[in-house]
């Protein structure tokens, strides 16, 4: 009796938050914020059939859901880079679906602008429980002198071209970097870095 | 704290308070700081979108393989194969009458078009370039259209300098970037430079490659008529596309 209450008050205070708290797997986050083709596909095409019914009964089309869906998988790479969905207490479907879902509202807020065509649907009346999750989308395009470092960057070679995404992209320390690559140190990490900007530096001189 | 790593911190948001008094403190006082700081800022930019490329393009592949499999039919009675293969036959020959159509606008576009030489900015080879008009003419003379393009609209936006336009539109021609040299040219057509008058022969090229006949015959007759830049080759490309 004594090893089953033990058991049960182990199986309450060790188990149970790991069962009943969802959070999203790290090597999603890891898979999206590296660009890890192959991962990114299988979670493209594992939830992709479900979002596209989820958001049928909105009255959208097959054309306007797979951008949606797209944009959705974009902001939440954006949110993965961000260090904003380590702290998410849902999974990544649940997450994802949430995007979309805000994703949708707004483009039929938009659509009810331009036309007055009413859509046959009710949004308080939502039968799934799926929040819409907001995110900011950047409509910011590049300016020239962006543009332009972004053609030469293209142009480097292939190790400076990676490290310099890693840190400038996606956010790396030099300490994460040399875990992450065979880079030996951080010192090793910033020289090499310091070369690829000189590099980049150069070539936009000549 | 060396000034990369401070710079490093703050594009991460991860300055602490003393950090940031001593990075506000540089950013008054350093011209060399604040230089690098607006460099590094820009390239972060810069490479998240290139970074962001990636990423889209692997969804867009994604999402392709969806499409197709749309469209791969999967009945299997024998007449309805027959009938998609009939479909398949008829498709895939107009497709080829469409392509040797579009091949041959490519072609006469390819064997007429040159960018046109850079009579604004001479390089005179061995002398240091640095200001960005020398770098834009220097880029389109080496060949490096896109960056050309880049530094052309750039120059234009702040000099209004009309031959810009004409340039920008020869090395995005060169890009086979049609669509976007042809507002370009139209836009210097209404100006007084001295190019203008060479201006419709390209605008013609680039309807060609934009596959809008009409409108590069069109403009072909005008060359003609106004007896203008490269009106000969006009009516020989004329004769060839009637």
């Amino acid at each position: 009796m004594l090893t089953f209450l033990a058991l049960k008050e182990l199986f309450i205070l060790n188990l149970l938050p790991y069962l009943s708290k969802k959070s999203m797997n790290k090597k999603y986050i890891n898979a999206l914020i590296h660009n890890n083709a192959k991962e990114i596909t299988s979670l493209y095409n594992a939830h992709r059939m479900a979002f596209l019914n989820f958001g049928k009964k909105y009255g959208l089309d097959y054309d306007d859901l797979s951008d949606i869906y797209q944009e959705a998988f974009i902001a939440l790479r954006k949110n993965a880079i961000n260090g904003k969905l380590d702290n998410v207490q849902s999974t990544l479907k649940t997450y994802l679906f949430g995007i979309g879902k805000f994703k949708i509202y707004d483009l039929l807020k938009e659509r009810k602008k331009t036309t007055s065509y009413e859509p046959n649907f009710h949004i308080t009346n939502d039968a799934d429980d799926i929040e819409p999750i907001s995110f900011e989308t950047e409509a910011d395009e590049l300016t020239i002198e962006q543009q332009l470092l972004k053609t030469y960057f293209k142009k480097l070679g292939k190790k400076c071209k990676e490290l310099l995404t890693l840190s400038f992209s996606r956010g790396l320390t030099n300490d994460e970097i040399v875990e992450l690559s065979d880079y030996s140190s951080n010192s090793v990490v910033r020289s090499q870095k310091s070369r690829c900007i000189k590099t980049l530096k150069e070539m936009i001189k000549s | 704290m060396n000034h990369d790593d401070l710079i490093n911190k703050y594009l991460g948001k991860e300055l602490s308070s003393t950090e940031e008094v001593l990075f506000n403190e540089l950013l008054k006082s350093d011209a060399v700081f604040k230089e690098e700081l607006t460099f590094q800022t820009n390239l972060k930019k810069a490479i998240s979108a290139h970074d962001d490329d990636v990423f889209k393009n692997i969804l867009t592949r994604a999402e392709s393989e969806h499409q197709q499999q749309k469209v791969i039919p999967l009945k299997r009675s024998f007449t309805k194969w027959m009938a998609a293969a009939s479909i398949i036959f008829v498709l895939g020959f107009s497709y080829m009458l469409m392509q040797n159509n579009t091949t041959s606008t490519n072609d006469l576009f390819a064997t007429n078009f040159e960018p046109y030489r850079n009579v604004i900015a001479p390089i005179v080879r061995g002398e240091e370039q640095k200001d960005e008009k020398s770098k834009a003419f220097l880029a389109y003379e080496k060949g490096e259209y896109e960056v050309s393009v880049l530094l052309f609209s750039k120059l234009y936006k702040i000099t209004n300098e009309p031959y810009y336009l004409f340039y920008q539109a020869n090395a995005l021609l060169k890009l086979e970037r049609a669509d976007e040299a042809i507002p370009l040219l139209q836009e210097h057509l209404k100006t007084n430079d001295t190019l203008t008058q060479k201006t419709n022969w390209y605008l013609a090229l680039a309807y060609l490659k934009a596959k809008e006949t009409d409108k590069a015959k069109e403009t072909l007759r005008k060359v003609v008529s106004e007896k203008s830049y490269k009106n000969k080759d006009a009516v020989k490309l004329l004769q060839e596309l009637e």
